[in-house]
């Protein structure tokens, strides 16, 4: 056990982390030249598409250190994108130390400093890299300073690296030898291992991964989750390589994967403690908290009739994602389906791609908002997560919406910039700080309703990208919102409805019917758009019908080119909604997150 | 019974808004009838199941490149492939350029007996904008020298919704076209193709379309001019008067089989169709040694049952004579109005489909949004 490190890779999104990784698979042998790609932990279509780490991966490395002896190295890479960062608290529960990785080009971001917390928050020893030292840009006098500030080591346990050319993985590997702690737990006593991630398998279901923190697992053992109670027989345990290594045992302080013909994802509880049943430990460990949707959208087949196929890839969507929530709602102007929860805008984007590519389902995702206290005059709170279910103003009494602490860090010729967009969201300065002398970290109360509507890319924008964000839920509080709805020819299309603030309300609505007018295609009649808070309509744009579209020549080969042309146009319009008679194009429906 | 259509793929100069193809090297014609004929000899055992060619179509291009013997060597390649055959119609596009006493009256005698001239307008400006060869006054004078050599049976083509034009410049085009000699009028509205000058120009913002309520305007002065005269509108873009009817033409809209020579030519044997290529050189070099049909250089597109339905709705919406929904069932086993019963309603109660003798038509005033009626109801294959 002595011989055995667990640490993971955490850092802001894009900083380098799964290149990294390569280089220390690369060097310690773990993958061969030919398994070899860029970001090869990255296996998911998505992640590989995007180029961004969605979930945590761990794999097992052998490495001979200094002294000749062989040490077993498990490493974690973690996702950096906000939206994920439960992933990165799960991955730190199985580890005992951290590579913070530091873009030498970029230096401390958002997400630097908050997974930086969540690592010490468990004692873990904290390994700073500074990585891209390959790039001409690179500023290492400086951001080393921001590092040696930020976590109060010395230049000299900074490690200059570089995930493209390899330099500096000696020395990482030498510091995760002889700085991280080995894993302390008594092979001997009984089994006590903690769940920190499950996958789905569509051949052998659940495969759960553990950090066994006490005693020793053995291949056909009776095991016991603690706090769901069931029991399994561990049909196969192993080690994660780039596949799964299947052994005879697993003892404590590793890392490694149980099978047990587990099929449904709900009786793995991430964060649960495994033991055995004959010999069970007396402790459960610390598990995690469940992971809240932050925000909140309608999800429906675009064909009605795919509302049952729609459930059943949901459902088998949530067992490859845990952190997915939805159930069953109405809307009346598209139908049956499902009102989701996520963990951001990103993690809504990926669902709903998923949802395409995985299980060829069309779909329309509807205005997201996040998830409200209403009060009525009753003095009933009701919890309300889609706009339609507000009750009615005369019902009401008021409304409270949540708050979040935002972390923005940028270069202080932006501070201005960041602060005005920040104040048109609504936000309260609480605090700055200034990192470095031209760094600033700036912190906002600001309501999330905000956030999920356009404001990444307007901080991204306005700071000419200088600037990141972080963010934590904070409390709720009351505000003057008002619900905005959305009229197609006279109906309200309450897939359209969301919740603003009163302030904001008229310029918002002239804004969205603009965006409606350009994403819905003209058709054969005129459609008139109109914003509306309750009775009143406070902006109204038309769409003016087609008037000629007919093919002036039509003989001989004109006449299949000319079919083709328009099955083309009809194919293109079955991706789309009809709602009364309009068919309305997915891409409206979130057309008030595209404002401009 | 089935058609027959040469593609004559010459130009003498290109118009700015044709995407056809055609090439300006007048030096092969020739060369290029003699392929033609020799298509038309490989091609011939394929299709004498289907009877003897009923009509002839030489289209382009401009196939008034070609002079009275080159005309008459293609009709009686025709003869010589299908001995019994009789033609109802032998028509012949031309330009007004080309229409001299001499070719006009050699042409006949070779037997066509229709001409079409692409007159397009007669306002000389507007024909420079095109890019066309000729002067208004030309091709009307260029008509008349036509009917004086004995053709009877003459069609021109106009065009309208042209950038800038005047609602009064189109009046005028229609009031000049209906004086002269002839018995057809195809009105075509300008389409901005992309591959074209005028697509290009169109593109790069330094021209644009003429606006959707200028169109509209165009298109009812000719729908109302022409019914006063009493024109039949028998098809989005075509118009006769009694007797006038295109015969050629007509079949295409009805699914009658064709049979396609020359580079650019599409034939459909009743079920697949097929495209030669639209390349001069490869054509001529391709038959040159051809043996058989094998090593023409064509594509073949076979057509389901569904692209045939869906085309029998599209052209058959064309025509005022409108849909046989019953004919449609027994021939394809689905009907709009069962199978796309919605769109079918909708389409009814806005007037935009309207039954007559036992028939369904689009009505005139909706022809122009023709292709977005017809297509609700296509059958789609996933
Ligand atoms: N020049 C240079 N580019 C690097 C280096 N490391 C990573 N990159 C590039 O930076 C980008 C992000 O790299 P990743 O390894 O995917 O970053 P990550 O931290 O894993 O990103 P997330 O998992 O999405 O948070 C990619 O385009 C890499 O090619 C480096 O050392 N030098
Ligand atoms: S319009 Fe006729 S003459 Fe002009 S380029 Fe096209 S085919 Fe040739
Ligand atoms: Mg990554």
């Amino acid at each position: 056990m002595e011989r055995i490190r667990n640490f993971c890779i955490i850092a802001h999104i894009d900083h380098g982390k799964s290149t990294l990784a390569d280089r220390l698979l690369h060097t310690t042998g773990t993958i061969t030249d030919r398994e070899l790609q860029e970001q090869t932990l990255d296996d998911m279509d998505l992640e590989r598409e995007r180029g961004i780490t969605i979930k945590s991966h761990a794999i097992q490395m052998r490495h001979t250190a200094e002294d000749g002896h062989e040490y077993t190295l498990n490493l974690i890479d973690t996702p950096g994108h906000v939206d994920f960062s439960y992933e990165v608290s799960r991955s730190i529960a199985a580890c005992e130390g951290a590579l913070l990785i530091v873009d030498a080009t970029q230096g401390i971001e958002a997400q630097t400093i908050s997974n930086l917390y969540l690592a010490l928050e468990h004692d873990l020893e904290i390994i700073p890299v500074l990585n891209k030292m390959d790039l001409d840009s690179a500023d290492p006098e400086g951001v080393s300073d921001q590092i040696i500030d930020l976590i109060g080591c010395t230049q000299e346990d900074i490690i200059p690296a570089s995930g493209k050319t390899g330099m500096g993985v000696d020395d990482i590997l030498r510091a995760i030898v002889n700085k991280v702690p080995a894993p302390k737990g008594d092979p001997n006593a009984p089994l006590q291992a903690m769940v920190f991630d499950s996958v789905f398998n569509s051949f052998r279901g659940i495969i759960a991964y553990i950090r066994v923190l006490n005693g020793t697992l053995k291949k056909g053992e009776t095991v016991q989750f603690m706090a769901t109670k069931k029991e399994y027989d561990a049909d196969e345990i192993g080690i994660l390589g780039l596949d799964l290594k299947p052994q005879k045992e697993l003892k404590a302080g590793n890392v490694g994967y149980v099978i047990s013909g587990i099929k449904n994802a709900r009786e793995v509880k991430v964060g649960d403690t495994l033991t055995l049943k004959n010999n069970p430990c007396s402790v459960a460990v610390k598990g995690f908290e469940d992971v809240k949707p932050m925000v909140f959208a309608g999800i429906y087949p675009v064909d009605t009739e795919d509302y049952e196929e729609l459930r059943a890839s949901m459902e088998k969507l949530q067992l490859n994602d845990a952190s997915l929530v939805f159930e069953p709602e109405s809307s009346a102007a598209l139908g049956f389906g499902f009102r989701c929860g996520f963990l951001g805008m990103l993690h809504m984007e990926i669902i709903q791609e998923r949802l395409e590519r995985e299980f060829d389902m069309t779909v329309i995702t509807t205005v997201p908002n996040v998830s409200y206290h209403a009060f009525t005059k009753a003095g009933d709170k009701l919890i309300v997560n889609n706009p339609s279910d507000l009750p009615d103003a005369n019902k009401l009494d008021y409304v409270e919406e949540p708050f979040i602490k935002a972390q923005v860090i940028t270069k202080s010729e932006y501070i201005g910039a960041v602060m005005s967009l920040c104040i048109e969201k609504r936000g309260i300065l609480l605090n700055q700080v200034y990192l470095t002398a031209d760094r600033v970290e700036m912190t906002f109360s600001m309501p999330l309703g905000e956030i999920v509507f356009d404001f990444y890319d307007k901080l991204k924008s306005v700071s000419r990208g200088y600037a990141s964000f972080d963010y934590f839920p904070d409390e709720y509080k009351q505000s003057n919102l008002v619900k905005l709805d959305i009229l197609l020819n006279g109906d309200q299309v309450d897939a359209l409805s969301a919740l603003i603030h009163r302030d904001n309300a008229f310029e918002l609505g002239k804004k969205i019917c603009l965006k409606l007018k350009e994403l819905i295609p003209r058709q054969q009649f005129m459609i008139a758009l109109q914003a509306a808070i309750g009775a009143k309509i406070i902006a109204r744009e038309t769409i003016k019908p087609v008037r000629k579209d007919v093919t002036a020549k039509c003989y001989g080969g004109d006449i299949t080119r000319k079919r083709k042309l328009l099955e083309k146009q009809k194919k293109g319009k079955k991706r789309m909604r009809q709602v009364g008679n309009v068919e309305v194009p997915q891409s409206a429906f979130l057309a008030v997150l595209k404002l401009d | 019974m089935f058609s027959l259509y040469f593609h004559i793929p010459f130009c003498r100069k290109a118009c700015h808004y044709c995407d056809f193809h055609f090439s300006t090297k007048l030096t092969s014609v020739d060369e290029m009838v003699v392929a033609m004929a020799r298509e038309l000899a490989l091609r011939a055992p394929e299709w004498t199941a289907l009877g003897t060619p009923s009509t002839v179509y030489f289209g382009g291009g401009t196939p008034s490149v070609l002079a009275p013997d080159q005309i008459a060597f293609l009709l009686s390649a025709v003869r010589r492939q299908f001995p019994d055959s009789t033609f109802d119609e032998v028509t012949l596009e031309a330009n007004p350029d080309d229409l001299d006493t001499e070719r006009l009256e050699g042409w006949r005698a070779a037997g066509v007996d229709r001409l079409s001239v692409g007159v397009q307008t007669f306002d000389d400006a507007a024909l420079e904008w095109m890019g066309r060869t000729h002067s208004g006054d030309d091709a009307a004078r260029a008509l008349e020298r036509a009917a004086a050599a004995g053709f009877e049976r003459m069609t021109l083509d106009l065009m309208y919704g042209l950038p800038g034009r005047s609602l009064g410049g189109w009046e005028r085009d229609l009031a000049r076209a209906l004086e002269l000699p002839i018995n057809h009028l195809s009105a075509y509205l300008l389409t901005v193709e992309p591959r074209t000058a005028l697509g290009v120009r169109v593109a790069k913002g330094l021209e644009q379309e003429a606006p959707e309520a200028a169109v509209e305007a165009a298109y009812s002065a000719l729908c109302e001019q022409l019914s006063v005269k009493g024109w039949d509108h028998y098809e989005v873009s075509n118009f006769a008067l009694p007797g006038g009817h295109a015969v050629h033409n007509a079949r295409y809209w009805r699914g009658v089989p064709y049979l396609g020579i020359g580079p650019g030519a599409h034939g459909f044997n009743g079920t697949d169709r097929y495209a030669n290529r639209p390349n001069n050189p490869l054509y001529l070099k391709a038959l040159a040694d051809a043996r058989s049909t094998d090593a023409l250089p064509a594509e073949w597109d076979r057509l389901t049952a569904t692209d045939r339905y869906n085309e029998a709705l599209m052209t058959g919406l064309r025509t005022a004579q409108g849909l046989d929904l019953n004919a449609l069932e027994v021939g394809f086993g689905r009907r709009p109005d069962v199978d796309e019963a919605r769109e079918w309603g909708d389409a009814v109660s806005r007037g935009r489909l309207v039954p007559e003798g036992g028939r369904w038509r689009i009505p005139e005033s909706q022809w122009l949004i023709g292709d977005a009626i017809a297509s609700a109801f296509f059958a789609i294959q996933d």
